[in-house]
């Protein structure tokens, strides 16, 4: 009996608490090339890019927020307005914006998922989690508290926490890599730098995995960094650390110059013998030790 | 209140002025669970206000220094002067952290600001300062060992064409202009995230 009326109340409570989300369900034709900008508060928001010229919005508003959409110039503006109330459940929104049109996305305390862009995408949020995925454009990716996933080829990444973990992963070269295929056949974007990645984090752990990249600088204060990449021929990955440790991944196929030092820490493992014609990697820690473990990577990782 | 409900229902015969009387169900009696409630919420958005409100002003007070993983953060009389090379850039971190404790005055009692985000902030805040201490105090063993720095750094590099290590003062410098840079970025990265959230 008594759970039975237990099981009675929290049913209540479900319900009155998903009773109180507002649905949103809205569209609109926009012009090709328009640059969409989203505003959040908190929530779940996927953001996904499509084919179509048009943007749409479904799912659930939190209570105190309404949804406000409007063209402005070049611009279409996205915003969740308002202040959600206590206790109540949050947003869960999934918005579709045109893949081709650059995208800036701020937010306050919103989890979002990002994918499937071919412009250019920046986004942050200050405590929350950031997963963007098959971007193949510039990536611009913050935030404060929340843990920092970018996932595919983007050409260029920019991606900094406070405290959150962050993982990177460009698989630059791989087979039928859209960014990859198109520099190599296009003279113009062949003379330019590919793959030039700058991550920071204060106190968060950061992993950067890549096969090859031509300009990397990854830096921590407190936090470890882990770093699976290769430089390009003429390429260069910067790392240094104040106290974290830094772990730097080495395989056979891997060619580089290595210049690794550390003030107050060890460096423990092998460094491999420098090749002279190759990019560099350059290790500075302060107070942390280095370590150089050795690791199996895919054929081809090097260009 | 739920055992109460569930006993009366199972059995009807239980008298609840009886038992309020008795002094044996009190905390059964529906009244009483209703004005508890009541007093636990008040008590629950009091407190939720006053952590926000904690977390603001916490932001606001100088981060103390982490000497456990920053040593050279506590030393005594630490001489702090910037070097002239780094002149700028401490102005820069200056105005940034003005312009940053002015967005957060600003914005505190809007309730946008996560608190999560506050606290990292200033957690993260605490560790650049820390750094930048830490990398004085290097810079002031590195000047007191004088020629014998370059012996400061463990170098690992089987490097052919390797160049001549760093003077222990040249590698301590580089280390403070870095950490300079860290809690500028920090910095200008708080300052666009939060204002851009307002």
């Amino acid at each position: 009996m008594r759970s039975w009326i237990m099981a009675s109340m929290s049913v209540l409570c479900l319900a009155s608490s998903a009773a109180a989300q507002k649905p949103v369900d809205v569209g609109s034709a926009v012009n090709p090339g328009t640059i969409t900008h989203v505003r959040l508060q908190s929530g779940s928001v996927r953001l996904t890019g499509w084919a179509h010229d048009s943007v749409h919005v479904s799912g659930l508003l939190a209570p105190g927020e309404t949804w406000v959409m409007r063209v402005d110039g070049d611009t279409i503006r996205l915003r969740a307005e308002g202040i959600p109330r206590g206790l109540a459940a949050p947003s869960e929104l999934d918005i579709f914006v045109p893949m081709a049109s650059a995208l800036v996305v701020r937010a306050a305390a919103a989890s979002l998922v990002i994918s499937d862009f071919s412009a250019d995408v920046d986004v942050a949020t200050a405590a929350g989690n950031l997963l963007v995925e098959k971007a193949r454009a510039s990536v611009r990716a913050e935030t404060m508290q929340g843990t920092l996933t970018v996932l595919g080829p983007a050409l260029r990444v920019d991606a900094s926490t406070a405290s959150g973990t962050m993982l990177i992963s460009v698989p630059y070269d791989t087979i039928n890599d859209i960014a990859y295929a198109r520099r190599i056949d296009d003279a113009a974007l062949n003379a330019k730098p590919f793959g030039v990645v700058t991550l920071r984090s204060v106190s968060g752990r950061i992993t950067f995995d890549a096969n090859a990249v031509d300009s990397a600088f990854i830096h921590n204060v407190r936090g470890d960094v882990r770093v699976d990449a290769s430089p390009a021929t003429s390429g260069r990955i910067t790392v240094s650390s104040h106290v974290g440790r830094v772990v730097l991944g080495v395989s056979d196929a891997m060619r580089a110059r290595y210049d690794v030092r550390t003030m107050r820490g060890a460096v423990r493992g092998d460094v491999p013998v420098s090749a002279s014609d190759a990019g560099s990697i350059r290790v500075r820690a302060v107070r942390g030790d280095v370590v150089v473990e050795r690791v199996q990577r895919r054929e081809g990782a090097r260009r | 209140m739920i055992g109460y409900l569930a006993r009366v229902t199972e059995n009807p015969s239980i008298d609840p002025e009886a038992e309020s009387a008795s002094g044996r169900g009190w905390l059964e009696n529906p009244k009483y669970m209703l004005v508890l409630a009541v007093v636990a919420l008040a008590v629950g958005i009091w407190l939720s206000r006053n952590t926000t409100r904690a977390a603001a002003e916490r932001a606001e007070l100088p981060p103390p220094a982490d000497c456990r993983r920053f040593p050279g953060a506590c030393t005594e009389g630490l001489n702090t002067t910037p070097p002239p090379l780094l002149l700028t850039l401490h102005s820069q971190v200056a105005s940034a952290e003005l312009v940053w404790r002015d967005v957060l005055e600003r914005n505190r009692l809007t309730g946008v600001f996560p608190d999560k985000g506050v606290t990292a902030m200033r957690e993260s805040l605490a560790a650049t300062q820390s750094a930048i201490l830490d990398a004085y105090a290097l810079l002031a063993e590195s000047r007191a060992a004088g020629s014998e720095s370059a012996t400061v750094a463990t170098v690992a590099t089987p490097v052919a064409d390797a160049q001549p290590a760093d003077s222990g003062e040249a590698l301590a410098l580089d280390v403070l202009r870095e950490a300079y840079e860290q809690k500028l970025a920090l910095l200008t990265r708080a300052i666009r995230l939060f204002e851009g959230a307002v």
